[in-house]
């Protein structure tokens, strides 16, 4: 399992996204046993829902608005920044009720192009006053 | 938390294994041609198994879907030069590869000699 720390400075304290390998039967497939990704963050949305869990099986699968990943890499940068970006981490306020419209359902394949989340997202990456570092963890 | 897989050999009433984790690491000397300090994900396959001639089995890793196993430019199990499908495409020609091995290159992909996994 791979976890990436993101350390929120002005509330002093780390949220967590994690990627972990699973394997089931899904019930989208015939019955045989399938390999995933399971990425889960304890991100908050704006609202303070939970982000629904993602399941990942190519490198298509990416969050919402995101182009197809290059590499394992490109795509956990992408979920991060995802998560980031949509909850608008390290925001000093708030406020905004905007994006963060796809919740609490299990997401299992990559999304319709249309959504706002790279749209909205860039302002509220680049007044970002958190730093963010990033560890692994077995 | 990796997966393990386990390999049974028929012939021999014995099994191996073979782990298999998703990790984030830095790498060092990653057929790279310079050295980053970046976080790579990837994913990591590790067994204690040894090959027929008795030589330790390497660890193995996947930084994407067209990270093919043989050189990164041929899938083991067939003479294909596509990407794989998904990741369970990926893991199944990755063990295929760890427990035939394969001949020197096999599908032009330059690799060495590499034996079957020994039971």
């Amino acid at each position: 399992m791979a976890t990436v720390r993101i350390y929120h400075e002005e509330e002093n304290k780390y949220c967590r996204v994690d990627a972990t390998l699973f394997y089931t039967v899904l019930d989208d497939f015939t019955g045989q046993f399938q390999y995933y990704l399971r990425i889960t963050t304890d991100i908050r949305n704006l609202d303070g829902s939970v982000f629904p869990q993602f399941l990942v099986r190519t490198l298509d699968d990416v969050p919402p608005g995101a182009a197809t990943a290059t590499n394992w890499s490109d795509l956990v940068d992408k979920y991060v920044n995802y998560f980031m970006t949509t909850a608008e981490l390290g925001q000093s306020s708030s406020s905004s009720s905007s994006s963060s419209s796809s919740s609490s359902e299990e997401y299992s394949s990559s999304s319709s192009s249309s959504e706002e989340y790279s749209s909205s997202s860039s302002s509220s990456s680049s007044s970002q006053s958190s730093e963010s570092s990033s560890s692994s963890s077995l | 938390m990796a997966v393990n897989i386990a390999i049974y050999s028929n012939a021999n009433s014995t099994s191996k294994s073979i782990s298999v984790g998703f990790e984030g690491e830095i790498l060092a000397a990653s057929n790279a041609s310079s050295y980053t300090t970046d976080i790579d994900y990837f994913f990591k396959f590790n067994t204690g198994a040894r090959t027929d001639d008795n030589i330790a089995l390497g660890v193995k890793l996947n930084r994407g879907l067209s990270d093919l196993v043989l050189n990164g430019s041929r899938q083991s199990a067939a003479n294909d030069s596509n990407a794989y499908s998904d990741i369970t495409d990926m893991i199944t020609d990755v063990v295929y590869d760890y427990v035939h091995g394969h001949t020197a290159d096999q599908w032009s992909s330059g690799v060495t000699v590499q034996n079957p996994m020994q039971f």
